[in-house]
């Protein structure tokens, strides 16, 4: 299209071209026609884990799962519209009042508190919330390899005479750090059928050629066409591989942002999430947010009331770096084993958070 | 987090069949778009 040339370097042709499925719609806002719109079912919530046996789980039954949506999405004041839905449920022919004599209503309050929307957790540490012996029902939530890891970061902090009698440093627990394991995430990304037929294996170079010129003229725009994509690429190919295995070697490219998120128009709720989005896919759908292509991995702490310890003013920026370079570590700690330039992307994130604040 | 199975992954690459039904061997890379603008 538009007299565009891919080069790709290996010796056979891709076995996948994502492009080959790319439609205008793909690319654009636009409102898809009314026909391809698949209305979102009850059940069809990604991520919340089907109970096949009850879909109304953790509700035991129909009866007490509608009264249950009564109470909670009803709204705060009672209304007439309200009162009319319950008569509804309860007048339904369905309805049966046996079951829900004995169901137990606090109980499945504090389940649906502790169901993990994003991936169908129940949050580890409030699982003593439960009752006792319904613990082992539970464990069949807790899917080890999507779930969200809880690790405690901790700081070294400079005491000055001033404020203690043994100065020095001391270890400072800044909170606790949720994250996502990688692994997990790059495997759901590639079960995903929709997104892994435009999930690019192959990177490849782009070239054009203006009417009337002689020269090819390199394109940039893509991660998978970007020559340290390329240079990764090869890097790969050429190694030495894994003893017997013939397997297509494929890079995935893991691309991190992060930025503070305000959670609410009024008032100060915030969250600092880290984001990490595929560099194998294309940029126009990374951006378009009804493609789904952003990943939550972590949610950073951020370090209060430890400023007012400290004496001097940068103190405080000083802290905030390193308990960011500490979130990064414990984030990076398997990759540096891996004798990656972990030292290099650490200063990276350092200088870019200076200048991020414009300090 | 010492997450030994993203090292693995790092050194040795996933398994993974993908749903062109062709099997391959995904390695993890960082690499990323470096830009942003200044607020102040």
């Amino acid at each position: 299209v538009f007299g565009l040339i891919r080069q790709y370097y290996s010796n056979e042709l891709p076995t996948h071209d994502p492009e080959e499925h790319v439609s205008l719609q793909d690319l654009s806002d636009d409102p898809p026609a009314a026909a391809d719109v698949v209305p979102l079912r009850f059940g069809d919530v990604s991520g919340i884990p089907s109970h096949p046996e009850n879909p109304f789980y953790p509700f035991l039954n129909k009866s007490s799962f509608l009264l249950g949506d009564w109470y909670w999405n009803q709204g705060l004041q009672k209304t007439r519209k309200g009162f009319r839905s319950l008569l509804n449920i309860i007048g339904d022919p369905q309805f049966r009042a046996e079951d829900i004599q004995n169901t137990k209503w606090s109980k499945i309050d504090a389940k649906l508190k502790n169901i993990d929307i994003d991936n169908g957790d129940e949050i580890a540490d409030e699982r003593g919330a439960v009752d006792g012996n319904e613990i082992e029902e539970d464990w069949e939530w807790m899917d080890e390899d999507v779930g969200w890891r809880k690790t405690q970061v901790s700081i070294s902090v400079p005491f000055s005479k001033r404020h203690t009698k043994t100065p020095g440093p001391q270890r400072f627990v800044v909170g606790d750090f949720y994250h996502r394991p990688f692994v997990s995430v790059i495997r759901e990304k590639l079960s995903k059928a929709e997104d892994d037929q435009q999930f690019h294996y192959d990177p490849f170079e782009l070239f054009w050629r203006a009417p009337g010129a002689t020269n090819d003229m390199r394109v940039h725009g893509e991660l998978y066409t970007s020559p340290a994509f390329l240079d990764v690429h090869r890097e790969l190919q050429e190694s030495a591989g894994e003893p017997g295995c013939n397997l297509p070697r494929v890079v995935v490219a893991m691309m991190f942002w992060s930025d503070a998120t305000h959670l609410t128009s009024f008032g100060s709720a915030k969250l600092w999430p880290n984001y990490l989005y595929f560099g194998n896919e294309s940029k126009y759908r990374r951006c378009k947010p009804t493609c789904h292509l952003c990943n939550h991995v972590a949610y950073f702490q951020v370090v209060r009331y430890l400023p007012c310890l400290l004496t001097g003013g940068s103190s405080s920026l000083l802290i905030t770096c390193y308990s960011f370079r500490m979130h990064f570590k414990i984030l990076l700690q398997s990759i540096c084993v891996a004798n990656a330039p972990v030292p290099n992307l650490l200063r990276t994130v350092d200088v870019n958070y200076y200048t991020h604040n414009g300090r | 987090m010492l997450d030994d199975d993203f090292l693995e992954a790092y050194q040795h690459g996933i398994v993974f069949k993908c749903c062109d039904e062709i099997t391959r061997r995904f390695y993890p890379r960082i690499l990323t778009y470096s830009a942003d603008y200044k607020e102040k």
